[in-house]
């Protein structure tokens, strides 16, 4: 009996060692890899001074797709996480980030037709970083500055 | 009623959130503040927080991008310092495991 039990608790150390407070599954790690990866030359191109409005434009509209889509993926619940079709499993903080950004991003693409292509530019490489920012929970790291 | 004016009404805990969302909560109408409080009071966050960011300026809309990305990027430092805690903790189970797999292997004197 004790050994059971030493043997559980050795094994919920486990698995709760290194776990991130944002962790994916499936193909969700690759698209949250790949997001971020555009995210990296979209940063690189806009500080260039070589991306075009209108493909500041089109990043908003994909950055606020990814934002839905990551919002739409998440959940709290562990079970819902292993046999449902959620594949983002996060705590309290990471949901709350996630419903955030998703409003934001949508509430900034409203308002984009009206604004300026500086002021496009300038959101999409604020959002870009927030793309990254996903990315390091998801790998459990500190984000870039 | 000015910004200054609604500082002085809150503590100064809040004065920080009253710097970020003040000007734009002071330029919703009755109408506005009244489903905002709604929603509030009903629990719907992501409704209430979508009904002060329709109403934001688009430069502070900008700034709300820096204000996510400070708090993901608080939190991505919480969550890396407690996965190397984590991970500490788990290598000192570890190794006191070995010692004794050791120890009763007779490989004790090797450690």
């Amino acid at each position: 009996m004790r050994l059971r039990l030493a043997v559980l608790m050795f094994g919920l150390i486990l698995v709760g060692a290194g776990c991130s407070g944002l962790q994916a599954r499936g193909p969700m790690v690759a698209t949250i890899d790949e997001k971020a990866a555009i995210a990296d030359v979209q940063i690189i191109v806009l500080d260039k001074g070589e991306m075009t409005e209108e493909q500041a434009r089109q990043a908003l509209a994909e950055n606020a797709a990814t934002f839905q889509l990551y919002r739409e993926a998440k959940t709290l619940n562990l079970f819902a996480y292993l046999f449902s079709d959620k594949t983002i499993l996060v705590n309290a903080t990471y949901s709350q980030l996630l419903d955030r950004t998703s409003i934001l991003a949508a509430t900034t693409l409203a308002i984009s037709p009206s604004q300026d292509g500086i002021w496009v530019k300038a959101t999409a490489k604020k959002q870009a970083r927030v793309v990254l920012d996903v990315k390091a929970a998801k790998d459990g790291k500190e984000s870039a500055p | 009623m000015t910004l200054e004016e609604l500082k002085l009404k809150l503590g100064p805990d809040l004065l920080p959130w009253a710097e970020k969302y003040g000007p734009t909560i002071l330029t919703m109408g009755a109408a506005d503040l009244m489903a905002f409080i709604e929603l509030a009071l009903k629990g719907d966050q992501a409704a209430a927080y979508a009904a002060v960011l329709a109403k934001m300026p688009a430069g502070d809309l900008l700034a709300e991008w820096d204000n996510a990305h400070a708090d993901w990027g608080a939190a991505n430092k919480a969550n890396a310092l407690r996965i190397a805690t984590q991970k500490e903790a788990l290598a000192a189970v570890v190794s006191i495991l070995l010692k004794i797999v050791t120890a009763a292997l007779g490989l004790a004197v090797l450690l």
